[in-house]
């Protein structure tokens, strides 16, 4: 069996990617994928300690959140990637940063 | 889990409200996509789908449905995925009640937007999410809750689609939100490692916290750090705060209101169960009361000096709830029933006094068309009931003695003196000096300058109702604060006894 630490490792490494394209870049786009390796960094986490707590398997509360956070995270794409449309419809580009208007 | 689906009696009261509200926010759906796009229809129905709400919640705080719960002072046994204690009841009807209020004012808003009935589906299923938010015992529930009070609310914002500010703020919102759910994610994922479980008042959380004293005393701390983030975001505490302006701007206004106050107000509630049940009885106890206190300074102060020099007044009354936020902390700092008791006390009056002052603005900004504090001069001429109300709201906000606000702030300080915490008193008292300044200069323009034409600006029968109902809670909790103060103690007080029920009485120190 993978001892948990690696799984830790992994974790760690796909939140720091993820909080990395969050500062770095100012495609909406890409901050959304970024944020979403966010996410999937948890549930990996999730899953591996749910695996590492019980190891029979017998009370997955992990596995079973890491099955709400899949199917929430799709909710949310589906919105965020919508409001992403509309304001490229308007903008012509999904640059947050060229979005100044509301700084006076 | 399954005990939920089968316990539909007076302790499934939260399942029961949320299976009436999604009916209702399903049937206009349905009726829209069939082609009736009645808004006063689908108003009807929200507001009796809210009214029902409040109604239900207070019967069943006041025991009306058994004889043997709501003992004022019991402590609620939990072992589901929501609970039906004192804390909640407060949260709900809070934010049963600034639901109601914004939907009135729908219809009279978006006068010119063909898609009313589906803002009115997506305000009942933000409204749920903030409901089940202040009612879940469980993180699994709590994140779910959380992120069906986020998703709708991200639409709202961007419900103006062809004004450029209404997408800015929501693709704002939007990223920030989210980032805010990730971060909380993951500090949830330690959590369960720490205690095993994803219930907060979990069996073996007794037991965690004497592994997280021996050992993994850094994990604790980094998932503390996690969720201080995740939920700062959404409370608007600095230094998460750098979203807020942007989105209550250029979000329509009502949406602000509901944003500062319901979403606002109902993160206060799992916070407070997650930081003193999973919390508190761990080595770290002090340095989380000091970290409340640095967030409630930095809040208060960064929040009140930026209002001083803004000209828009959407963003006046943004960086006003960044500082309101702030004086809520205080009493999380303080952590005796003094200090909950004045967080839940000024949550109450908060959500009050902050949705009449957005929507007393967005009434003014449907005649002026603008949010430029200059426009608003001379306002007292050519409108009645809209300065009227902006203007105690504002009073309120700033804490002026015959009104709400006053004594919810007075409970904070006091609070935080009783805890040895003077100075963090004496930081909230300058501030509430300083913010008198900008509330007071709104008034000042509404008022004693001159108005640039005389003509009468519409005020239409939506917004008078909300308003004058609003004004109504404010004023009576000013005059007599009783009731809600005794509310809000009994919440406090269940909620620490029913904090101390684990393990050693480390907190008994402060009941």
């Amino acid at each position: 069996m993978v001892p948990l630490i690696d799984y830790l490792i992994v974790s760690s490494i796909l939140f720091v990617i993820g909080v990395y394209g969050l500062v770095s870049k100012g495609n909406a786009l890409r901050l959304f994928f970024a944020i979403e390796i966010v996410v999937n960094a948890a549930n990996l986490n999730l899953v591996a300690f749910s695996r590492y707590l019980t190891p029979a398997g017998y009370a997955a509360e992990g596995q079973t959140f890491a099955l709400f956070s899949i199917a929430i995270a799709a909710a949310e794409a589906a919105v965020g990637l919508a409001i992403v449309l509309v304001v490229f419809r308007l903008h012509k580009n999904v640059d947050v940063f060229g979005l100044r208007k509301l700084k006076n | 889990m399954s005990s939920v689906l089968t316990s539909l009696g007076p302790e499934g009261m939260p399942i029961d409200l949320t299976i009436v509200l999604a009916t209702i926010g399903l049937i206009i759906i349905i009726l829209t996509v069939l082609g009736n796009r009645s808004k006063y229809l689908a108003m009807g129905l929200a507001s009796g789908g809210f009214a029902f709400g409040i109604i239900f919640i207070a019967l069943q705080a006041l025991g009306f449905f058994s004889s043997s719960s709501s003992l004022p002072y019991s402590v609620p046994i939990v072992t589901d995925v929501v609970t039906t204690d004192w804390v909640s009841y407060i949260f709900g009807i809070a934010i049963l009640i600034v639901a109601f209020l914004v939907g009135l004012t729908v219809v009279d808003y978006f006068t010119d937007e063909s898609n009313v009935t589906t803002f009115y589906a997506l305000l009942i299923f933000t409204t749920i999410g903030a409901l089940l938010l202040a009612f879940s015992t469980d993180l699994l529930m709590m994140f779910v809750a959380w992120e069906l009070m986020s998703i709708p609310s991200y639409v709202l914002t961007g419900f103006k689609k062809k004004d450029p500010a209404s997408n800015e703020a929501a693709v704002k919102y939007f990223l920030v939100s989210a980032f805010a759910s990730a971060v909380l994610l993951y500090g949830i994922s330690l959590i369960y490692l720490l205690t095993g479980t994803t219930s907060i008042y979990g069996n073996s959380v007794g037991t965690t916290i004497v592994s997280v004293s021996s050992g993994y005393g850094p994990v604790g701390i980094l998932a503390l750090t996690f969720l201080l983030a995740g939920f700062g975001i959404k409370l608007a505490a600095v230094p998460f705060h750098m979203w807020i302006p942007d989105a209550y701007q250029g979000a329509p206004t009502i949406v602000s209101g509901l944003l500062s106050t319901a979403t606002k107000g109902a993160t206060f509630a799992p916070a407070a169960r997650i930081f003193f049940v999973i919390f508190s009885f761990s080595t770290f106890q002090h340095d989380w009361s000091l970290t409340f206190a640095v967030l409630a300074v930095l809040s208060m102060t960064l929040g009140n000096f930026a209002a001083l020099t803004q000209k828009s007044v959407t963003r006046i009354l943004a960086y006003s709830s960044i500082g309101q936020a702030g004086y809520i902390l205080i009493g999380f700092a303080a952590g005796s029933i003094l200090g909950l008791t004045g967080s839940f006390f000024h949550i109450l009056n908060y959500a009050s006094m902050q949705v009449c002052a957005f929507l007393a603005v967005a009434l003014i900004i449907q005649g002026t068309r603008s949010d430029n504090l200059d426009t608003f001069n001379g306002l007292g001429k050519r409108m009645t009931l809209a300065p009227i109300a902006l203007t105690l709201s504002l009073l309120a906000l700033g804490g002026f003695p015959p009104l709400s606000g006053f004594w919810s702030k007075l409970t904070l300080f006091l609070s935080a003196i009783n805890s040895n915490l003077a100075w963090l008193a004496v930081v909230g008292i300058i501030n509430s000096f300083v913010s008198i300044a900008f509330y007071v200069r709104i008034v000042k323009h509404m008022y004693l300058d001159q108005a640039p034409s005389d003509t009468r600006l519409p005020e239409t029968n939506g917004f008078r109702v909300a308003l004058i109902i609003a004004v109504l809670i404010i004023v009576a909790t000013g005059v007599y604060p009783y009731p809600l103060y005794q509310l809000a103690y009994t919440a406090a007080r269940s909620f620490l006894a029913s904090a101390s029920i684990i393990p050693a009485l480390l907190r008994s120190v402060f009941l």
